[in-house]
């Protein structure tokens, strides 16, 4: 442990180390060492490079950091494809009693509990978990498109195996009446992880932490934590949703972000002053 | 009470203490074993502060000394302690 410990040392900052470091390791030497020593030198090592740097150096490194962090989980995360159909309906005026029964037969608990164990989907899940999983992936919605507005069916699913995902929208289309125009092909590239939100909401998130541990400068620091706020407001929400976040969704998004991100900019800028005065 | 600055700076108001001398009596005192980065974090915030100033000694093992202005924030954080502890004693008692 001793010589893990001393390794540690050599992250604090070379100042600290001219000033503190001889007596430091003496201290090492005398004393006994305990399970945690080495990541509490660890933990002081950074707390010490944290303090000497400047807050613009902070907020770019917990960036960079977050930026890096959500790299790596989108290249660790599973691949989700999404394989669609399109459907058309003979009458425009049969298109809600068309999708209120698609919606009603495709749906139930019955009909994928049947695809489920047909196509061996969700293995190792109980049933419940599985079928609701499926719901949250399924997704059937009207469309209405071209000159003479003519009325269409959306079928999509989402799932990691391509193939699958094509046999299961071609299992939900045996329930319509509709006829398909679109047949659905096992897509070739995934939908998710989408790798470059990833990384900007980490950078977001990032930027945002450290202006939240510099936040002593007042109102340019909390208006700055807004704008992050809505950012991750709106991208957050496209990345933990896996879709588009729809045009009438994003206003109120990016408010409600941008009102957190204030709230929590503010909250962070009056303890910080709070603790100044406490300290002195 | 596991602030790490006070349980020095009450360890340095006994008198000059080096760091794993600290770290031992803050043990018998108070029940808290310091890790070496938590003491040497406050060790460095106090003498920042002026609260403690470091005696000269021919040693690596550096001893530290309380200075005026570290007895002073020592005696208002302990007469603070011990008003918050008269008042819940006093409430304790009223229960």
């Amino acid at each position: 442990m001793r010589p893990l410990m001393r390794l540690a040392i050599r992250l604090y900052p070379a100042a600290w180390r001219a000033r503190y470091g001889d007596e430091f390791r003496a201290l090492l030497e005398d004393m006994k060492p305990a399970r945690g020593d080495v990541w509490n030198v660890a933990k002081g090592a950074l707390h010490m490079r944290i303090l000497t740097w400047s807050s613009w150096r902070l907020i770019s490194t917990l960036g960079l950091a977050g930026a890096i962090t959500m790299a790596v989980a989108a290249v660790l995360v599973q691949p989700v494809y999404e394989s669609g159909a399109v459907l058309r309906v003979v009458n425009s005026s049969d298109l809600r009693s068309e999708l209120g029964e698609l919606r009603t037969t495709a749906l139930s608990r019955k009909t994928l509990a049947g695809i489920i164990a047909a196509e061996k989907l969700y293995p190792g899940e109980t049933e419940t978990r599985a079928i609701a999983r499926m719901q949250r992936n399924i997704l059937i919605t009207p469309a209405l498109s071209g000159e003479g507005r003519l009325p269409f069916l959306l079928i999509s699913f989402r799932y990691p195996d391509a193939r699958q995902a094509r046999r299961v929208v071609e299992d939900l289309t045996a329930f319509s009446q509709a006829e398909v125009i679109d047949g659905p092909v096992a897509p070739g590239r995934p939908v998710l992880p989408n790798r470059p939100l990833m990384v900007a909401v980490g950078l977001a998130a990032g930027l945002l932490l450290g202006l939240l541990y510099c936040a002593r400068s007042g109102w340019p620091v909390v208006l700055l934590c807004g704008v992050a706020g809505a950012l991750l407001g709106v991208y957050g929400f496209a990345l933990a949703w896996g879709r588009h976040v729809p045009q009438a969704a994003t206003r109120p998004l990016a408010i409600t972000g941008f009102l957190a991100g204030v709230l929590l900019g503010a909250v962070a800028v009056m303890w910080r002053r709070r603790k100044a005065v406490a300290s002195t | 009470m596991n602030d790490p600055t006070i349980l020095v700076l009450a360890s340095l108001a006994e008198g000059d203490k080096h760091g794993y001398a600290i770290m031992e009596d803050v043990v018998r005192f108070a029940g808290v074993r310091l890790g070496p980065g938590t003491l040497y974090g406050a060790i460095t915030r106090l003498e920042q502060r002026g609260w403690i100033r470091p005696v000269g000694s021919g040693d690596r093992r550096q001893p530290y000394k309380l200075t005026a202005a570290g007895r002073k924030c020592l005696e208002e954080q302990v007469a603070g302690i011990e008003r918050v502890s008269r008042a819940a004693r006093e409430r304790l008692g009223q229960a």
